[in-house]
């Protein structure tokens, strides 16, 4: 199934090249599932709800906008930055944050947020404040520009793929089981040997990287950054792709991701009753099939052996 | 002495629940420690593998002290144990559950697992061999791949002793292993303690049954009101005069 989901990313611009539109929402589903390969390693696998993927996703995108436009550092090494940059943040926050459970935890990342977005609000001389900044350069590696969609789209989705392979290879390892099992019982992963604070931390620094990265892809493909695309909505978005879609695979976050970027055009006509057709779609997710779309669809494919 | 407990205090808030209790294990025993309800015994077990910090007093591992370090640290060391309500992981396979035992056998960096470098997957496979072979010892292969949290009690309390032995550890402690077992479980279960000593490991139990606690413990230690009331072989223990009065209020 992996080498089919391969083959449709890498033909689907030669099918749909044409449609702009179809294009665009290819864009949207990698960049989103980038995203959420991080939240799920977070709370799919490791079961700490955070809400902070929208001030990571932020931060990379800042910094990368920031470095190019103010020093006009290469894209690609903004790209880095970004990267190296929300790792470190959530390194350095996993500890006190992670101490916190559930509810407690998703507050205070919420929180993270809020202050992140504020801060850009406030310090309008370097970030344009709510008006953000225009006219941001489109990456370009070795003298080859990814100006145009269809190259943005293989810039993407070899991020996504990218993201989702690491991610299954972590959930395979010692690690992914050591957050697994801490998820169910941290007294028992603990006295089994899993160094609980540092395995949360990793994945916390994992889960920080991707949404950087995938911020920083969207700013410079969008080519403007505004502090309204990193609100708490976004967070809930991710969350939510991950309800509807299936929160324990990643297979899962594809279908969500998917499903939430092509709904609202399906439902363009009915764009009133929008939020609520998300928001019965999600309650019914959450009580009615917890292991989303993917567990749907795991469940009727009979297993190999 | 594998592992050595000196003048160990802990209180909460105003209750000693362990109250300046020295003690010992010997090496390859299999140590039963008895007592009345609230005699401290888990506490006492919890002090030693790392999930509650002492008030006071050392705890010695191996000559090593160990006390107050984390219970993740303490399984590394080499001491592996069991709950009283079994802390398994149960949406988790029961091949899973004994992989995370294993953790301190795994050497693979992220890097290496998020890659899937050669040495990861040489480990993973290494480490899940092992794991299938634990459980054809301890007569649970056809269930490697079953969630924990749908099989009945007994057996899990089997995965959990399957989860400890993963580690390799050199003392396991038990908590109460036979409480909520049935009489043919309780048969099975000093089979299987039986099993693990004959392997060279050390054993700590903490157990209600005395039948049991007599049939397979060679030392016998005895905690009351969060001192230890005596020690010795089951036989000595059992015609102590202090001990009988504990238990049966006489």
């Amino acid at each position: 199934m992996r080498t089919a989901l391969a083959i449709l990313v890498l033909v689907f611009p030669l099918v749909f090249g044409g449609y702009a539109s179809a294009l665009h929402l290819a864009i949207l589903v990698g960049i989103y599932y980038t995203v959420c390969v991080g939240l799920t390693l977070i709370f799919g696998i490791g079961g700490q709800l955070s809400l902070a993927p929208a001030a990571f996703y932020g931060l990379g995108a800042y910094t990368s906008a920031l470095l190019a436009v103010k020093l006009g550092v290469p894209v690609f090494i903004g790209f880095v930055a970004a990267a190296v940059l929300c790792g470190v943040t959530g390194w350095l926050l996993a500890r006190p944050l992670l101490r916190l459970r559930a509810v407690y935890l998703a507050i205070a990342t919420l929180a993270f947020g809020e202050i992140l977005i504020t801060l850009i609000r406030a310090n309008t001389a370097i970030t344009g404040g709510s008006t953000g900044i225009v006219e941001l350069p489109a990456p370009s590696l070795a003298g080859f520009s990814f100006s145009t969609p269809g190259r943005y789209y293989y810039l993407v989705w070899t991020l996504a793929l990218l993201s989702a392979w690491i991610g299954a290879n972590i959930v395979k390892s010692r690690l992914g089981l050591g957050l697994r099992a801490l998820a169910e019982s941290e007294i028992g992963a603990a006295s089994c040997g899993v160094h609980v604070a540092r395995y949360k931390a990793w994945m916390f620094t994992i889960g920080a990287v991707l949404p950087g990265l995938a911020g920083a892809l969207f700013v410079h493909y969008l080519g403007f950054i505004s502090p309204d695309s990193f609100t708490v909505q976004f967070s809930i978005l991710i969350v939510m792709i991950l309800a509807v879609g299936g929160r324990d695979s990643f297979l899962g976050a594809l279908i969500g991701a998917v499903l939430v970027t092509v709904l609202p055009i399906a439902l363009a006509s009915y764009e009133r009753y929008s939020p609520l057709i998300f928001g019965v779609l999600f309650l019914a997710s959450v009580m009615f099939v917890p292991k989303g779309l993917a567990g749907l669809l795991m469940a009727a494919v009979p297993k190999k052996k | 002495m594998i592992l050595q407990i000196e003048q160990l205090t802990r209180h909460y808030g105003g209750v000693r629940a362990v109250d300046g209790v020295s003690c010992s294990v010997e090496e390859g025993s299999v140590t039963a420690l008895i007592g009345p309800n609230g005699a401290g015994k888990t506490t006492l077990l919890n002090v030693a593998s790392g999930v509650t910090p002492p008030s006071s007093g050392r705890v010695l591992f191996g000559g090593t002290d160990i006390t107050g370090e984390r219970a993740d640290d303490i399984c590394r060391a080499g001491i592996a144990r069991t709950f009283q309500t079994p802390q398994l992981f149960p949406t988790m396979s029961v091949l899973e559950n004994v992989l995370v035992g294993a953790t301190p056998r795994g050497h693979i960096n992220l890097i290496e697992s998020a890659l899937h470098l050669p040495r990861a997957a040489r480990e993973e496979v290494q480490l899940r061999a092992e794991a299938i072979e634990l459980l054809h010892g301890l007569g649970l292969p056809q269930l490697a791949d079953a969630a924990v949290g749908t099989l009945p009690f007994g057996l899990q309390r089997r995965v959990e002793v399957a989860r400890a032995l993963a580690s390799h550890p050199k003392l396991v402690m038990m908590d109460e292993p036979a409480s909520g077992l049935s009489r043919a479980e309780t048969e099975e279960l000093r089979a299987l303690v039986a099993t693990i000593a004959g392997r060279g490991i050390t054993v700590l139990l903490v157990e209600h049954n005395m039948r049991l606690v007599m049939s397979i413990a060679s030392r016998v230690l005895v905690l009351d009101k969060g001192k230890l009331l005596a020690a010795g072989s089951p036989a000595e223990v059992q015609a102590n005069r202090e001990v009988q009065r504990a238990y049966l209020g006489s």
